[in-house]
C-alpha cells in the first residue's frame, strides 16, 4: 500500500535581493493513512517551509524541485494551479501556530468556515446548510455553546479556543492530510493537551494522516508514531518516534535531545546547543550542513553525498559516523 | 452586539462634545480678536457719529462682559444667526445657503474621483509589487503628494483650455448663456438631470472635471499609499495565507478577506485627507471662479467683511468634527477589535 | 556604529542622497540667489512685457516685463525662509511644551492634549487662513500662522516620546542622580526623541512651503510684488487661458521641486530612523 503523503528529494531555494537561500536540500519523507509523523528541528531548519512547499504557498520567489510529492499515490507536481485548488482544505488541510492571526479578524469565524465548506462542496450548497455542517463540527470536536461560537469574531475568542476552530476547519472537509505546523506553540499546557486530543483523535479514528511540525520533543515524542529530524533544510534522521528520541543515532539528533529538559535527572545534563545554523545564502555549504557543529566531523563529511545508514528496518540516518 | 456598536457611536458622539465647544470658543476669541472694533467696521459710514457707534456697540452687545458675549454668541450660534455680511448685505446664512450646494457638490464629486482613482491603482500597485505599474504608481504618488491643486489645476487648463481646446472655460458652473434648471437638490447635474435637460447635465459636468481633478490631486497620494501598503500588509498576513491553504477562491480571498482588512488603514488616513480637502475647496473654488463658500469666503476676508469668515471657519471644523466622527464610527462598524478597544 | 548605519543607508539610498543634494543647492540659492541673478526682480519693463522664454530671459517675463527666472530664483530666500522660521518656531514650542507634558503628566497634560485636540479640530489650511486674518495680513502672520498649524504634530510627537520613555532605566537613574525634572527633559528626553523629529521637520518644511504659496495664491500674506512663487502662479493664472504658460510653469516648478524634495528626504530619513516602517 503507498503512503498517504510521498516526498522525495525535496530541494527549495529562494530568491532574495540578499542572494539565493538554499533553504532544502533533497528532502525526503513519508506519512502513512493514520500515522503521526513529527518533523522537528530547530528554528528556522526548514520545517514550516517544507509544509507549506506541499501546499504550493511558499510565494512566488520561491523555485521547487522535487522528485516526487505525492498525495496517495499521485504526484501534486503535475497539476494546474486550478486542479490545485480542489487539494487545499480539501484534500491537504494545514494548521498554523497562531490560531488567531491565521483567521480573518473581521470575519465571524462561523462564516469562515463556511466558506470553507462552500468552496469545496460537490454540488452548490445553500448557505442554510453549510452553517448546519459547520454547527455540526463544532459540537462534534466538542465546542460548547457552539451556535454563538459562530457569531464571534476572532479577537472575542481565547487562542485555544480559535486554534480549536482551525482544528475544526482543518477536518471540515474530511482531509486525507493535516499538515499541523506547530499548532500548540502559542497555547498554555492544559489547553495544549486539549488540542493534541482532538488532532490525535481524528489521526486515529478518521485514518487522517498527519505531519507535526513541532520543536517540542516531549510533545513530538508522547503523540507521535515516527519522528523527522531537520537541520538546516536537510533531512537527518527518521525512525520510529521510540527509537528516534530514545536512542538517536544521528550526532544532531542527540544534540538536540541533550538540549530539552525533558526526561532530565538534573539541570546539569542539559547541553546547551553547540554553534548556529549555517548562513542558507552561502555557496560553500558543506555536504553535510550539520559538518560544521558536529564533533565527529571528518573531511568526507564536507565534500561527499552522505550515505544513508540504517540501524533499523524503518529507520534511516544520513551520516558517516552515526552513534550506534 | 448591536448594543455595544450603539454604545460605542453615543460614547464617540459624547467625546466630540468637548471639541466641537472648543471650536465654537475658539471662533468666538477670533472675531474679538480680529483686527477692528466690529461695531466700526459694522457702522462704517461717512456721517456716523459716536453715538450712533455705541448705539451699534449696544445693539450687538460689545458694551456687555465678554461672558455675556459668549452667551449672546452661543443663542446666536444656536439659532444660525451668523450675522450680516458687510458685502452682499444679506444675512451670512443666507449667502452661504446660496453657495453651499456649490461647494458640496464639487466637494462630493472630487473626492469620488479621487477615491475612484486613488483606491484600485492602489490595490494593483499592491497586487503587482515591483513590477512597472509599481513603479510608475510610486513615481506618481510622491510627485502628486509635491503638487498643490492651484498649480496642477492651471496646467490642466493650459493643456486641455488653451492648447486642445476641448474643456470648457474654466470659469464657474455654467457658461454664461447656459440656463440654469430650477433648484431643487442645488447640485447642477442632479437638478438637470431631474428636469431631463441632459444638455446642461453634460455641460455642468464638463465644467465640474478640471476643478474636481485638480481638488483630487491632494487626495489621491495619501489615499493610494496607504491602499497600496494597507493591502500588502493584508496580502502578506496569515489569515491569507490560511485563506488560500483551506482553498477559498482567490476572488474571494481578495475581496472578502485582503479588502476589508487593507481599508483599515485607509480609513485612518481619511481624515488627515478631508482636512487637506477642505483646504484645497477654498483654493480651487477661487481660481475657477466657482460660486461656493470657500470662494464666497476669500473674498470676504481679503475685503475685511469678517461674519462670513467667522461663520465659514465655524462650518467647516463643525464639518470636519462631524467628518472625523463619522470615519470612527465607519471604522468601528468594520472592524470588531475596535469595539472590544472602545 | 549607529552613525556609520545611517550613512549606508543614505549612500544605497540614491533618491534621498539627490533630494538632499537638490535641497543644499535650493538653500545656497535662497542664501546667495539675490547676488547672482540677472536682472532686478522688481524691474518692469514696457518694451519686455510677456515675452517667452529666451536667450536673455531664460524663463520668459511676466505682464509687466519683470524677468520670471530672476523672480524664481529670488523667491527662494523668502519661501525657505518662512518655512524654515515657521517650522523652527513650531518644533520648538511643540517639542517643548509636549515634553513638559508627556513627563509630568496630569491635569496639565490633561488641559493642554485637549486644547491640542481643538487645534486639530480645524483642517490645516483653513485654520491658517483664519488665523493670517486674525494677525493681520503680513510675512510676519503666515510664519506665526503656520508654527501654529504645525504645532500639534510636535507636541504629540514629543509628549508621546517622553510619557514612554518616563519609565526607563536611564531615566530614573538620572533622578536618582540628583538631576532636577527639567534638566532630565531637556538633557535626556529631547536627545532621544530627535530622530522622529528631524523626519518631521523635513516633511514640514515642504509642508510649510505649499502652505505659504497657497495662501499667497489666494491673497494672503506675502503681497504683491513682492517675488514669491504662489504670487507669481496668482498672477500668471490668467494667462494660462491665453497661453503664456511660462509665467506660471517656472514658479510652480520651482515649488513643487522643493516641497518633492523635502518630502522624499523626510521618507528617506524614516526609513534610516526606522528601519521597520520602510515601504
Ligand atoms: N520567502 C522566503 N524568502 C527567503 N527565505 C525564506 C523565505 N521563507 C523562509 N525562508 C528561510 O527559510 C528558512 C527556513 O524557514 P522555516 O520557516 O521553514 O523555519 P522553521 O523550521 O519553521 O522554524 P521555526 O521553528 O522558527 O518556525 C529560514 O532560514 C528562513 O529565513
Ligand atoms: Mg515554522
Amino acid at each position: 500500500m503507498t503512503a498517504m503523503l510521498e516526498i522525495d528529494n525535496l530541494t527549495l531555494e529562494f530568491e532574495t535581493p540578499a542572494g539565493r537561500v538554499h533553504a532544502l536540500d533533497n528532502v525526503g519523507l513519508s506519512v502513512d493513512r493514520g500515522e503521526c509523523v513529527a518533523l522537528v528541528g530547530e528554528s528556522g531548519s526548514g520545517k514550516s517551509i517544507t509544509g507549506m512547499a506541499i501546499m504550493r504557498l511558499n510565494g512566488p520567489n520561491a523555485r521547487i524541485r522535487a522528485s516526487r510529492i505525492a498525495l496517495d499515490g499521485t504526484d501534486l507536481q503535475g497539476l494546474t494551479d486550478k486542479a490545485f485548488q480542489t487539494i487545499r482544505g480539501r484534500r491537504v488541510a494545514m494548521i498554523f501556530q497562531n490560531a488567531k492571526s491565521a483567521l480573518n479578524p473581521l470575519r465571524k469565524v462561523g462564516d469562515t468556515l463556511t466558506d470553507i465548506l462552500r468552496a469545496h462542496a460537490p454540488e452548490r450548497l445553500s448557505r442554510r446548510d453549510a452553517r448546519a455542517r459547520v454547527l455540526d463540527m463544532l459540537e462534534m470536536i466538542g465546542i460548547r455553546e457552539a451556535e454563538d461560537r459562530m457569531y464571534a469574531y476572532p479577537a472575542e475568542l481565547s487562542g485555544g479556543m480559535c486554534q480549536r476552530i482551525m482544528i475544526a476547519a482543518a477536518l471540515l472537509c474530511e482531509p486525507e492530510l493535516i499538515i499541523a505546523d506547530e499548532p500548540t506553540s502559542a497555547l498554555d499546557v492544559t489547553t495544549q493537551v486539549k488540542v493534541m486530543d482532538l488532532l490525535m483523535s481524528a489521526c486515529r479514528e478518521r485514518g487522517v494522516a498527519v505531519l507535526f511540525i513541532t520543536h517540542d520533543l516531549a510533545l513530538a515524542s508522547a503523540y507521535c508514531d515516527r519522528a523527522v529530524v531537520m537541520h538546516a533544510g536537510q533531512m537527518l534522521e527518521d525512525g520510529p518516534a521510540e527509537e528516534v528520541f530514545v536512542h538517536p543515532r544521528h550526532p544532531y539528533s542527540r544534540m538536540l535531545l541533550d538540549s530539552m529538559p525533558y526526561g532530565k535527572e538534573s539541570a546539569a545534563d542539559l547541553k546547551p546547543m553547540g554553534g548556529n545554523l549555517p548562513d542558507l545564502r552561502r555557496d560553500d555549504l558543506p555536504a553535510c550542513r550539520f559538518a560544521e557543529r558536529c564533533s565527529r566531523v571528518q573531511d568526507c563529511c564536507r565534500t561527499q553525498s552522505i550515505p544513508e545508514a540504517r540501524p533499523s528496518e524503518a529507520h534511516a540516518v544520513r551520516c558517516f559516523f552515526p552513534h550506534d | 452586539m448591536k448594543h455595544r456598536t450603539l454604545r460605542l457611536i453615543a460614547w464617540r458622539l459624547l467625546m466630540a462634545l468637548p471639541i466641537l465647544f472648543g471650536v465654537i470658543v475658539v471662533t468666538f476669541v477670533l472675531i474679538r480678536a480680529l483686527p477692528g472694533d466690529p461695531a466700526i467696521v459694522y457702522a462704517s459710514g461717512p456721517n456716523m457719529s459716536q453715538e450712533d457707534i455705541d448705539a451699534i456697540r449696544r445693539a450687538m452687545g460689545l458694551d456687555k462682559s465678554v461672558f455675556e458675549q459668549f452667551l449672546i454668541y452661543l443663542n446666536n450660534i444656536a439659532h444660525l444667526n451668523f450675522g450680516n455680511s458687510l458685502v452682499t448685505g444679506q444675512p451670512v446664512l443666507k449667502d452661504f445657503g446660496e453657495r453651499l450646494p456649490a461647494t458640496l457638490e464639487l466637494a462630493v464629486f472630487a473626492f469620488a474621483l479621487s477615491l475612484v482613482v486613488a483606491l484600485p491603482v492602489g490595490v494593483l500597485s499592491a497586487l503587482y509589487r515591483d513590477s512597472w505599474i509599481d513603479q510608475l504608481v510610486r513615481v506618481i504618488t510622491s510627485v502628486s503628494a509635491a503638487m498643490p491643486g492651484f498649480f496642477f489645476g492651471l496646467i490642466l487648463i493650459f493643456i486641455f483650455y488653451f492648447l486642445m481646446g476641448i474643456a470648457p472655460e474654466p470659469i464657474g458652473r455654467l457658461s454664461g448663456w447656459s440656463i440654469a434648471p430650477p433648484t431643487v437638490t442645488g447640485f447642477m447635474t442632479i437638478d438637470a438631470a431631474l428636469i431631463g435637460d441632459w444638455e446642461i447635465f453634460w455641460e455642468a459636468l464638463g465644467k465640474m472635471l478640471m476643478p474636481a481633478a485638480s481638488m483630487a490631486i491632494f487626495a489621491v497620494a495619501p489615499l493610494m499609499r496607504m491602499m497600496r501598503g494597507g493591502m500588502i500588509d493584508a496580502l502578506d498576513s496569515d489569515y491569507i495565507k490560511a485563506a488560500r491553504a483551506y482553498g477559498i477562491p482567490r476572488r474571494k480571498i481578495l475581496l472578502q478577506y485582503a479588502l476589508p482588512n487593507a481599508m483599515l488603514p485607509v480609513l485612518a488616513t481619511m481624515g488627515m485627507v478631508l482636512s487637506t480637502m477642505l483646504g484645497a475647496n477654498i483654493m480651487i473654488e477661487k481660481l475657477f471662479a466657482w460660486p461656493g463658500i470657500g470662494s464666497y469666503s476669500v473674498n470676504a476676508l481679503t475685503g475685511v467683511d469678517y461674519a462670513p469668515v467667522q461663520a465659514f471657519v465655524l462650518i467647516v471644523a463643525v464639518l470636519f468634527v462631524l467628518m472625523t466622527l463619522a470615519i470612527d464610527i465607519l471604522s468601528a462598524a468594520i472592524d470588531p477589535r475596535y469595539k472590544l478597544k472602545g | 556604529m549607529a552613525r556609520s548605519v545611517a550613512l549606508y543607508h543614505l549612500r544605497r539610498n540614491t533618491a534621498t542622497s539627490v533630494a538632499a543634494a537638490v535641497i543644499v543647492l535650493l538653500f545656497l540659492l535662497a542664501i546667495f540667489g539675490p547676488l547672482i541673478v540677472p536682472y532686478d526682480p522688481l524691474a518692469t519693463s514696457m518694451q519686455e512685457v510677456l515675452q517667452p522664454p529666451s536667450a536673455e530671459h531664460w524663463f520668459g517675463t511676466d505682464q509687466l516685463g519683470r524677468d520670471i527666472f530672476s523672480r524664481v530664483v529670488v523667491a527662494t530666500r523668502l519661501d525657505f525662509a518662512i518655512a524654515v522660521a515657521a517650522v523652527a518656531i513650531s518644533a520648538l514650542a511643540g517639542i517643548s511644551v509636549g515634553a513638559m507634558s508627556g513627563y509630568l503628566g496630569g491635569w496639565l497634560d490633561g488641559v493642554t492634549s485637549r486644547i491640542v485636540d481643538v487645534m486639530m479640530a480645524f483642517p490645516l489650511f483653513v485654520a491658517a487662513m483664519a488665523l493670517v486674518a486674525v494677525f493681520g495680513n503680513s510675512v510676519q502672520s503666515v510664519v506665526l500662522a503656520t508654527s501654529i498649524i504645525n504645532f500639534p504634530f510636535y507636541f504629540r510627537l514629543a509628549r508621546i516620546e517622553a510619557a514612554s520613555r518616563r519609565e526607563i532605566g536611564y531615566v530614573e537613574a538620572a533622578l536618582i542622580n540628583g538631576n532636577s525634572s527639567g534638566s532630565v527633559i531637556f538633557r535626556f528626553l529631547l536627545p532621544n526623541s530627535l530622530p522622529p523629529v528631524i523626519v518631521q521637520v523635513s516633511l514640514n518644511l515642504g509642508w510649510a512651503i505649499l502652505n505659504t504659496s497657497g495662501l499667497a495664491f489666494i491673497g494672503l500674506g506675502v503681497a504683491p510684488p513682492t517675488p514669491e512663487w504662489g504670487i507669481m502662479i496668482q498672477e500668471g493664472a490668467s494667462m494660462m487661458m491665453s497661453g503664456e504658460w511660462w509665467t506660471v510653469f517656472f514658479p510652480g516648478l520651482a515649488l513643487v521641486l522643493s516641497v518633492f524634495c523635502f518630502s522624499l528626504l523626510g521618507d528617506g530619513l524614516r526609513d534610516i530612523a526606522d528601519p521597520r516602517r520602510r515601504s
